[in-house]
């Protein structure tokens, strides 16, 4: 009888032990956790918040009078390219930057009404011209590296952030500037910006 | 209804004696036990500061891995206060072995972990630096701590040329600082972050920001390395601080040759801050130095069978190198130290030293009455029984109270910093610490127009 307790007793003191072990699990749309993409888990960037800063900025593209004018009026489609966007905030966001790039370029070359230089032949001339990932948008570089590719406009950007802390409480308030410069001039043809807060709180 | 027997009363007030004595050796044996008490953070360090010490840098970072429970270069799953703080010396560690790449993973890693912990709450740890110990809180990493880190990381980024890596740490430099500055405002710290902040904007063609943050590190002390950036620097900015302004007006600078188009900088990061051991102080002389910061009725400790409070106390470590002198391409150029962060560590304890021998006393009256509570239930058995279980209350909650001696052990106190402009090309910076020739650091950096070199020696013995 003792035994059979000590057994039971154990059993129980292990069922919360089962129940804490780690296990993997799908989310996103289709699957049984579609919204375990939504919550925040830290104040940098996730997918959600870069989905919304590049279509927003993209959004905002589609809809200017430059590209209704420049882009879709043009007789032959314009080739693009696209610059490092700057990280000017207060987080590491390496891969944030890629994923952000790539959302931009993917958009760009679905619209069918430009051609984009692939991104591996430009990183090739642009290590030659001397330009770094994160390099500030340099006219100069710009112009040289532009006619090697053969690109009538860069496509690059800026992303901030404002970071404040006060007693138990983090917020970084990023804002993902978009612009579009026509290398041979300098000017900026189109320009937009997007914001997206996130916080920290205890 | 039963009648009493005489053996049964008999057997009872046998028991009841068994009972006591056995209570009284349970209580013994309980205070003996306990006596010795929990190890603290630096006892578990001891190892690898002994390590370190004999720069056995890899042993010392394998007995950070074992007290992690981590594989080499392998980070954490789980964090509590401690394995954030030995994430941040294994980081310091790394530096020291010129491994940056980790050591900047690391530090990123601890910076985040060490920020949850600053913004969550801690009520449980809040009740158990009342009751237990002030260790029983998360860890919050001190101001200067806080500031250092990002130091630290900067200097990482900027030895593997990643100026963005190192601008990300100038922000979160700044951001703490701001955030320090308003809460303890007229306190400059930790300098050398300002400075390598400046030589970073400066290299990202940010001129006024690099001003910026050089007139920060002025405020610290004239820095001379800084005279011909700060100049230079005059021509591309209109950007002028109070210590800047006072800087130029001092001395002129002669101007940078043309062909001088390259950036060196050289930083040096030697000894370590003092760290906190168990310390015993007499309760009255504890009562001096706490002040107004004693919860509870101290007269309860005229009951107490404990007559000393302890607490950490900072002790300095000795360090081998107590000179740094470089020369670039073997020419003896004068490297100034931007920051004690020793210094400042010491007068950051100093100023909270009261509030936390206040809080060792507290714990002591909370126990006191603990004790006399227990030896009230006690004494309605006997006397003995009451002294017993009061000993036993009061040595058990002694044995559990550890003083917090958390802190950022292989922290470098004295860091120092140069930079020039040189012609693009090869060249070679010696770096000597202390006397010995073994202490000679000897690195070749090839340097392109424009671009810049940056050479990082951490020894934190």
């Amino acid at each position: 009888m003792p035994k059979k307790i000590l057994s039971l007793l154990l059993f129980v003191a292990l069922v919360p032990l089962l129940a804490c072990a780690p296990r993997a699990m799908r989310g996103g749309a289709g699957t049984e956790n579609p919204n375990m993409d939504q919550p925040a888990m830290s104040t940098t960037l996730d997918r959600t918040d870069i989905e919304y800063l590049v279509s927003n900025n993209l959004d905002a593209l589609y809809d200017s009078r430059f590209w209704k004018t420049d882009v879709k009026g043009a007789a032959q489609r314009p080739v693009v390219a696209i610059w490092p966007i700057q990280n000017s905030t207060s987080e590491h966001l390496e891969d944030q930057m890629l994923t952000l790039l790539s959302s931009i370029e993917t958009s760009l070359i679905n619209s069918g009404l430009v051609q984009v230089v692939a991104k591996s032949r430009q990183a090739e001339l642009a290590r030659e011209i001397g330009i770094q990932q994160g390099d500030i948008y340099d006219a100069s570089k710009a112009a040289r590296l532009g006619k090697q590719i053969g690109a009538k406009y860069f496509v690059t950007g800026k992303l901030t952030a404002v970071d404040e802390r006060i007693q138990k409480t983090r917020r970084l308030q990023y804002t993902l500037f978009l612009q579009i410069i026509q290398i041979e001039t300098g000017i900026v043809e189109f320009q937009n910006e997007t914001m997206r807060s996130k916080a920290l709180k205890g | 209804m039963q009648s009493e027997n005489p053996n049964r009363k008999g057997l009872q007030t046998l028991s009841k004696k068994v009972k006591q004595t056995s209570a009284f050796w349970i209580a013994l044996a309980l205070a003996l036990m306990m006596g010795p008490g929990c190890a603290t953070y630096s006892d578990k360090m001891k190892l690898a500061q002994e390590q370190v010490v004999a720069g056995n840098y890899k042993l010392a970072v394998d007995e950070l891995n074992t007290f992690m429970g981590v594989n080499e270069n392998e980070l954490p799953t789980k964090f509590n206060s401690n394995t954030a703080l030995a994430l941040l010396d294994r980081a310091t560690i790394e530096q020291a072995q010129s491994d940056f790449k980790n050591s900047a993973r690391d530090f990123g890693v601890a910076d985040e972990e060490l920020q949850l912990l600053d913004i969550s709450n801690d009520t449980v740890g809040q009740i158990g630096k009342y009751l237990i110990s002030d260790s029983s809180t998360k860890y919050k990493a001190s101001p200067v701590e806080k500031l250092a880190l990002n130091g630290f990381n900067m200097m990482n980024y900027l030895a593997m040329g990643q100026l963005t890596g190192a601008s990300v740490e100038a922000r979160r430099f700044t951001v703490m600082r701001d955030y320090l500055t308003n809460f303890d405002p007229g306190h400059p710290h930790a300098a050398f972050g300002s400075y390598l902040a400046g030589f970073t904007f400066a290299q990202q063609k940010d001129y006024g920001r690099a001003m910026r943050y050089y007139d920060e590190a002025l405020e610290a002390g004239a820095l001379e390395s800084l005279r011909e950036p700060v100049s230079r620097l005059a021509k591309l900015t209109s950007y002028r601080g109070k210590n800047v302004t006072k800087f130029l007006s001092e001395k002129s600078t002669p101007p940078t040759p043309s062909d001088h188009t390259s950036s060196l900088l050289v930083v040096v990061g030697v000894g370590r801050v003092p760290y906190k051991v168990p310390e015993r102080m007499p309760i009255g002389a504890a009562i001096g130095v706490a002040g107004s910061y004693i919860t509870g009725n101290p007269a309860v400790l005229g009951y107490s069978a404990f007559k000393v409070v302890i607490y950490p106390e900072l002790v300095q470590p000795p360090s081998i190198y107590n000179s740094v002198r470089i020369q670039v391409d073997d020419q003896p150029t004068p490297i100034d130290l931007a920051t004690n962060l020793g210094v400042e560590i010491k007068n950051e304890y100093e100023a909270i030293k009261p509030k936390i021998v206040g809080a060792a006393i507290s714990r002591l009256i909370v126990r006191a009455a603990a004790a006399e509570a227990a030896r009230e239930a006690g004494n309605q058995q006997s006397p003995a029984l009451g002294w017993a279980l009061a000993l036993a209350t009061e040595a058990g909650m002694v044995s559990m109270d550890k003083p917090d001696t958390r802190s950022w052990m292989f922290l470098p106190s004295r860091v120092y910093v140069y930079q020039t402009q040189l012609k693009p090309g090869t060249h070679t910076v010696a770096v000597q610490l202390g006397k010995s020739k073994e202490d000679l650091v000897r690195q070749t950096v090839d340097i392109k127009s424009n671009g810049f070199a940056a050479i990082v020696i951490t020894a934190p013995r």
